[in-house]
Order: C-alpha cells, then sequence, then structure tokens
C-alpha cells in the first residue's frame, strides 16, 4: 500500500505539472485560445487551477481518507471560493462596468 | 501510522487542532481572494493593463517549485511513517530547497518591481498584488521553519506517535500553502 500511495502521488504530481504548463500555454495564447472567448480562456484556467487544488487536498493532504466532515469542509472551501471568484469576475457584466 | 491505505478506517490527518488553524487560514484568504475579484470587478481595465507588467514566467516556475516541494513533503512523511529516516530527512530537504528557490524568484520579481518605480501604493492592482504575494511569501517562510522542525523530528533515534502527528501537522501546513499559492496564481497572474 505504502508503494502504491507514493505512485499515486507521484502520478499526481506529473498531473499537477501538465496542468500547470498548459495554462501558462493558454495564457500565452500558444495553446487552445483559437475561437475562445476571453472568458472561456478565465473560465478554463481557473476550472484548472481549482482541480489542481483539489488534487493537493485530496491526495497530498490525504483528504481522500479523512473522516468524512473535514473532507465536506475542504470540498466546500474549493466550490465555495471557485463559485465566489467566478461570480465576480463576471459581475462587471451585471454592473455594466467595461 | 502507514499512508493513505484504503482499507484503513478514515482518520483525521495530523493533530485535529491544526485544522482549525489551517481551515480558518484558508477562508481568510478566500475572502481576500474575493476582495481583490471586487476591486478588479470595479477596475477592470486598470488590473488587466498592471497585469501585463507582472512576470507569469516566475509565477509558474514558482508554482513548479512549490508542487515539486509538496511531493518531497508527501514522500518526506511516508518515510518517517515507515521509519526510513534518512530518506525522509533528504526529502523534507529537498522541499526547504524547492521553498528557497520559491523565496529567490519573488526577491527577483519583487526587486524588478521596486527598480522600475512600481510599489504598494502605484495603484489598487499593486496593493493587492503586494498585499497578497507577500502575505503568502510570510506563509511559506514560516513553512520553512516548520520544514526545519520536521527535520529536527527526523533526527531523533526514535519517533513517537505524538512525533508523527507533529510532523503530518506541519506538513499539512506546507501543502495549504502549495494550494494557496495555485489560486494566486490564476487570479493574480493568468485571468
Amino acid at each position: 500500500m505504502k508503494a502504491s500511495f507514493i505512485r499515486t502521488c507521484t502520478f499526481v504530481l506529473a498531473v499537477l505539472m501538465v496542468l500547470t504548463i498548459a495554462s501558462g500555454l493558454i495564457f500565452e495564447g500558444q495553446l487552445a485560445r483559437v475561437g475562445m472567448s476571453q472568458d472561456a480562456i478565465a473560465v478554463t484556467l481557473l476550472a484548472i487551477a481549482f482541480f489542481k487544488v483539489r488534487l493537493v487536498i485530496i491526495h497530498f493532504m490525504e483528504i481522500g481518507h479523512a473522516v468524512i466532515p473535514l473532507r465536506i469542509a475542504l470540498e466546500a472551501w474549493v466550490i465555495l471560493t471557485f463559485a465566489m471568484i467566478l461570480t465576480l469576475y463576471f459581475s462587471p457584466a451585471f454592473l455594466n462596468i467595461s | 501510522m502507514t499512508s493513505a491505505d484504503k482499507n484503513q478506517p478514515r482518520s483525521i490527518p495530523g493533530e485535529e487542532g491544526v485544522w482549525v488553524f489551517i481551515i480558518g487560514d484558508m477562508i481568510v484568504f478566500a475572502l481576500m481572494f474575493g476582495v481583490f475579484m471586487y476591486y478588479r470587478a470595479l477596475n477592470p481595465e486598470l488590473f488587466a493593463s498592471s497585469q501585463l507588467n507582472l512576470r507569469q514566467d516566475l509565477a509558474l516556475a514558482n508554482t513548479v517549485f512549490l508542487l515539486c516541494s509538496s511531493w518531497f513533503v508527501v514522500l518526506g512523511m511516508d518515510s518517517l511513517r515507515t521509519v526510513n529516516l534518512q530518506k525522509a530527512k533528504w526529502a523534507y530537504r529537498g522541499a526547504g530547497v524547492c521553498g528557497l528557490a520559491f523565496v529567490a524568484l519573488k526577491y527577483v520579481e519583487y526587486s524588478e518591481k521596486f527598480a522600475s518605480g512600481i510599489a504598494i501604493t502605484t495603484n489598487e492592482f499593486y496593493t493587492y498584488y503586494f498585499i497578497l504575494t507577500g502575505i503568502h511569501l510570510l506563509h511559506l517562510i514560516v513553512g520553512l521553519a516548520v520544514l526545519g522542525f520536521i527535520l529536527q523530528v527526523a533526527r531523533k533515534p526514535k519517533l513517537e506517535d505524538s512525533d508523527l502527528r507533529n510532523a503530518e501537522s506541519g506538513s499539512l501546513y506546507w501543502h495549504m500553502v502549495d494550494l494557496l499559492w495555485i489560486v494566486i496564481l490564476a487570479i493574480i497572474y493568468l485571468v
């Protein structure tokens, strides 16, 4: 079990690295930007970020095997913080700010 | 105590009390993220134009350093649990080196800003940029001290359960510093 845990976390690190590089390439306009609006790019980058955060929480912090209330609290932080940032990102449209 | 064995009953990693601190700190940072995004919503053009002066390359490199450091911490903690203390010490040293690399790049990034006349009072974007990244940097520096403490634990001839729990708590703090930076990278540098 110990060896599989380290293997899993090493795989998670590889995924985190790929997502980080992908975020950089998306920001630079070298990946997956053709035809995407600025808002779609922003949502993609934010979604990648919070997916990465969740990977750190579940695997590196071992919350995937933690008691349920603790897992719920941390998952709630991820969801609520992501939702808050998205809402505020789109709020200029609601406030008619250009 | 073994690492993440899915056949073991669910437990609370680290000392229970450390979660009050970690979750509390995460909530405070979430509120700071919200404040940043709120003022960005009020000044979208100012924030967009100021962001162009940031060093995304350094921020991405720092992300790589912190992700690697977290992996080293995972390896170190697992090694402590299996009483492979030599491996644990090297792993936590690796995490510390990555953390110091982050601090070095932050020094470069801040120095460039100051040299070009940009400071915390330059405009609203830079106020929140320096506050958010500065407070995160302080957390990271505290984290380096925590890693140093864990290294002292790894030098003990015999580890008690309390030693492992303390090391786990310190490791969890470091992972928190890592995950907060992932959000900072996205909202300040990339989006």
